[in-house]
Order: C-alpha cells, then sequence, then structure tokens
C-alpha cells in the first residue's frame, strides 16, 4: 500500500536525476518493477505449460490454462513497421488457449480422477469474452528474420513487452529507444521473452523480434 | 545469448549456433497438431539447457501463487523444483559473506522444495485434494528428478546498500553459461558477467526480483559474476550457475 503512493514519487526523483534530453537512453535507470503486472502473469503461465508439455505433466498445464484465463486480453491490429505481413489467420497460437491446454492436460491425465475434476473444474471457470488491458496481436516471422514494431510509451509509466511464440524457435527481444539506444535484450533459449523498463520520457521504441531459427515462428506480441 | 572472451566474427557465429540450436529446438508447444502433446517424450528433468530456466519458472510462480494464495500453483511450482537437478555450492563471494544461517531461515530468497510444500500445506488449511497432491510430490520427488546437475545454487548472502559482491567461477568454451540471482524481492540488485581481462559481457539491472545473464564462452577460462546493490536498502540473494 504504501509503495502505490511512494512509487510515484521515486520515479519522479529518479527522473530528474537523469538527463531528459533525446540521446540518453529513454529508461530510468533501476525503477523497480511492478510486482503484479499481468504480462508477468502471463510469462510465467506460459513457462510453465511449455515445462507441463516437456515433462507431460497435467498438473502444470492446469495451473498455466487458470493463469491464462485470469489474465484477459485485447486484441490489436498489428504495428509492424519492418518484416513480412501477417497471415490472416494464425492457429498454431492456440496453444496457450485455455481450452487447448486442459484438452492436452486430459489426454495426459488419462484416468487419473482426481485430475480430471480439477480439469472440470478449471473449464467452468475459464471466463469468456472478457475483454481487458493488456493487448496483443498475432504475428509470423519467417526464418532467420526479424520483425520490428514501434510503440509509444508514456514518461514514468512501467512499460511492459512480453513475445509468446509457439514454440518452433528460438525468439530473442530487444528494445532500443528513438536514438537507438539500447533499453533491453531478452535472450533465453525459448521463445517466450519479457522486456520490462520505465521511460524517463515519453517516445517511441523499436521492438525487435529476432528468429534466430530456420523454420517461421507465430507468436503474439503483447504490451501493456 | 552473447559470445564472449574473444574476438571473432559474431554473425558467423551467430548464424551457426541459431542453426545448431533451432534445430534441436524441443520446446515444441506446437509440435503436437491441433495443440496436441507432443508424442514423444522429451523429459526436461535431464536437458541441461532447461535447468537453470526451469528452477527461474518456479521461483516465478512460487512467489505469484504465494501471493495470490494460490494452492494449486504452489504445488506445481514444487514439483517443477522436485524434477529439476541442482547442487548445493559454498562459494563465498569477495566483499561478502553467508547470511547468518539462523536469520536464513526467515526470508529465503530461493524457496526449496520443503519451502514450497511446507507454505503449500499451510495454505491448504486441511482441503483433502491439495494435500493428496502435495504428498505425491512429497513422495514422489525422488523419481520425478533424475539426470545430472550442471546447475548449481549457492547459499543466502546479504548485500548493504552499495557494497559489492564477485564471485569468481571458470566456465568451459563451447558450452552456454548462465548465471542468474533470485533476490527476497524487487530492487536494484545489478549483476554484471565480465571475464578474466575484467570487460563486460553482459548486465543485469536487476529491476525485477530475478536477474539473469547468458553467454556463451569461447575459451575455457575464468568469469567474475558481480552482484552490486546500488539501491538504498540491504538485499538478500541466492545466485544460480550453470
Amino acid at each position: 500500500m504504501i509503495f502505490r503512493y511512494l512509487a510515484p514519487i521515486v520515479l519522479l526523483v529518479l527522473a530528474v536525476a537523469v538527463p531528459s534530453e533525446a540521446g540518453g537512453p529513454n529508461r530510468i535507470p533501476h525503477a523497480p518493477v511492478v510486482p503484479d503486472d499481468k504480462l508477468r502473469q502471463l510469462h510465467v503461465a506460459a513457462d510453465l505449460a511449455a515445462w507441463g508439455r516437456r515433462n507431460r505433466d497435467p498438473l502444470a498445464l492446469i495451473v498455466a490454462a487458470r493463469l491464462i484465463a485470469g489474465t484477459p486480453l485485447r486484441e490489436m491490429a498489428g504495428i509492424k513497421i519492418e518484416g513480412e505481413p501477417n497471415p490472416e489467420v494464425l492457429t498454431a497460437l492456440d496453444i496457450y488457449m485455455p481450452d487447448v491446454l486442459l484438452g492436452d492436460a486430459g489426454r495426459l491425465a488419462a484416468n487419473d480422477p482426481l485430475l480430471t475434476e480439477l480439469i472440470v473444474d478449471t473449464r467452468e471457470a475459464v471466463p469468456r469474452g472478457v475483454v481487458a488491458r493488456p493487448v496483443r496481436s498475432r504475428n509470423l516471422v519467417p526464418a532467420f528474420s526479424q520483425d520490428v514494431f514501434e510503440y509509444v510509451f508514456e514518461a514514468l509509466e512501467p512499460a511492459t513487452i512480453y513475445v509468446q511464440g509457439m514454440g518452433a524457435t528460438n525468439l530473442d527481444l530487444a528494445i532500443e529507444d528513438e536514438s537507438g539506444n539500447p533499453i533491453c535484450d531478452a535472450n533465453r533459449y525459448s521463445d517466450r521473452e519479457i522486456c520490462q523498463w520505465t521511460p524517463a520520457r515519453q517516445g517511441p521504441f523499436r521492438v525487435i523480434v529476432k528468429n534466430l531459427g530456420p523454420i517461421p515462428n507465430a507468436y503474439y506480441l503483447m504490451s501493456n | 545469448m552473447t559470445v564472449a572472451n574473444a574476438m571473432f566474427p559474431r554473425s558467423r557465429l551467430f548464424v551457426l549456433l541459431a542453426l545448431a540450436l533451432a534445430a534441436g529446438f524441443p520446446d515444441g508447444a506446437g509440435a503436437g497438431s491441433d495443440g496436441g502433446v507432443p508424442s514423444s517424450a522429451s523429459t526436461s528433468a535431464g536437458d541441461e539447457r532447461y535447468q537453470l530456466d526451469d528452477l527461474l519458472v518456479a521461483q516465478d510462480l512460487f512467489r505469484l501463487a504465494v501471493r495470490n494464495r494460490d494452492v494449486l500453483a504452489i504445488v506445481a511450482a514444487a514439483r517443477i523444483v522436485a524434477a529439476t537437478p541442482f547442487t548445493r555450492i559454498e562459494d563465498v563471494p569477495e566483499g561478502g559473506y553467508a547470511a547468518p544461517a539462523g536469520d536464513a531461515a526467515a526470508a529465503k530468497p530461493f524457496a526449496t522444495l520443503e519451502d514450497m510444500l511446507a507454505d503449500a500445506r499451510r495454505l491448504a488449511a486441511g482441503n483433502a485434494t491439495m494435500l493428496t497432491l502435495i504428498d505425491d510430490i512429497g513422495e514422489g520427488s525422488a523419481a520425478l528428478a533424475r539426470g545430472a546437475s550442471a546447475t548449481s545454487v549457492t547459499g543466502i548472502f546479504d548485500v548493504p546498500p552499495g557494497a559489492v559482491h564477485v564471485f569468481r567461477r571458470p566456465f568451459r568454451a563451447g558450452t552456454p553459461a548462465v548465471a542468474a540471482i533470485v533476490a527476497d524481492g524487487p530492487g536494484v540488485l545489478e549483476m554484471t558477467v565480465a571475464d578474466d581481462r575484467d570487460r563486460a559481457i553482459c548486465t543485469d539491472e536487476g529491476t525485477a526480483s530475478i536477474g539473469r545473464c547468458s553467454w556463451l564462452p569461447l575459451l575455457d577460462g575464468e568469469f567474475l559474476i558481480i552482484v552490486r546493490n546500488t539501491g538504498m536498502s540491504p538485499l538478500r540473494y541466492n545466485l544460480l550457475l550453470h
């Protein structure tokens, strides 16, 4: 509760302490990340889903479905400024739909009555048709290529960009400000990458999604 | 991933590495048609590439679950830790010292399987379904965790404001390396990885409670993992290495 009131003051002090003119990196160094961010929850859920599929663990898929269902998203038109245009339909990304996760969990749970009951409970609890922030767009990046997007973020408001691929290749995520200063470089051996920072001033950011693999990969790009 | 500790045409290496990695990219959540489960069991418990990141996912999930008082999510986090082998190392960094043992029990940045199961039991509050799931993990953890561990977790260290801790660790050429810090809360714990000539390879400002650096050493050698508290409050952390 205290953090809620102190955070804007702390950010303001930090913002004053860094150069505000274009040329200095457009991020406030060491600004704390808001811990209850919804995109962070999606990131954890997608990682959990990937772990569950790798390890054939139905419980992990059930929990991932619950977390994803609890974070409704609003679809957004593409804002790609470089890269191949997206196809109209990208069903490959449905692997993160709660219904699909629960279907997979059901196949893995086989006849386990306890897990079957949990799947039924979760399916009944999945909210439908809810529209809320954050937003996402569906995209496809060809092999050994990159997509570039432009986002504008407000000064002092924590910004989050999250990439969630379909698991075909390794995707990396990089953020640059309008002067080309690196803001974030997320490069796990994964196609689920997240960047969080607090801009020092309002401005555009280049969001670069790199496909390191020899085949295309479909992905959601999400932002707060 | 940063390629480090020698001059090398990075673009060429990047393509070669990408080919090698992508060809074997086993995450394949989408590999199952119609969103199905991959038909072949690609168990990750023994897959070294995922060990450290799986532990980080478990820590992230555990914190989220505790905040939401979500017992089932704690159980899921515990299952990941139970299935992911790691070893304890007793490294003490230059400039640092281990947190007092009694005190360390009060706040643990890196939650162990026992910590998770204890919290799950407390929050389950007698719910028979949840207790069954929790007991299943306790009984089956030895069977879940299999395969060699290349991930190590240090003890707990306290770092006062302005203090710097330096770990020196050897890493092997051509083997992807990862260092991560798990702090006891969001803060300003900065981690820098540098080579033996003190050239920075990666910096994570650590504004979240988990920071991570990965790189690919080109030569066998010692690397420095430098942990710096640039904030105003003391912080507590574990270091994970792979």
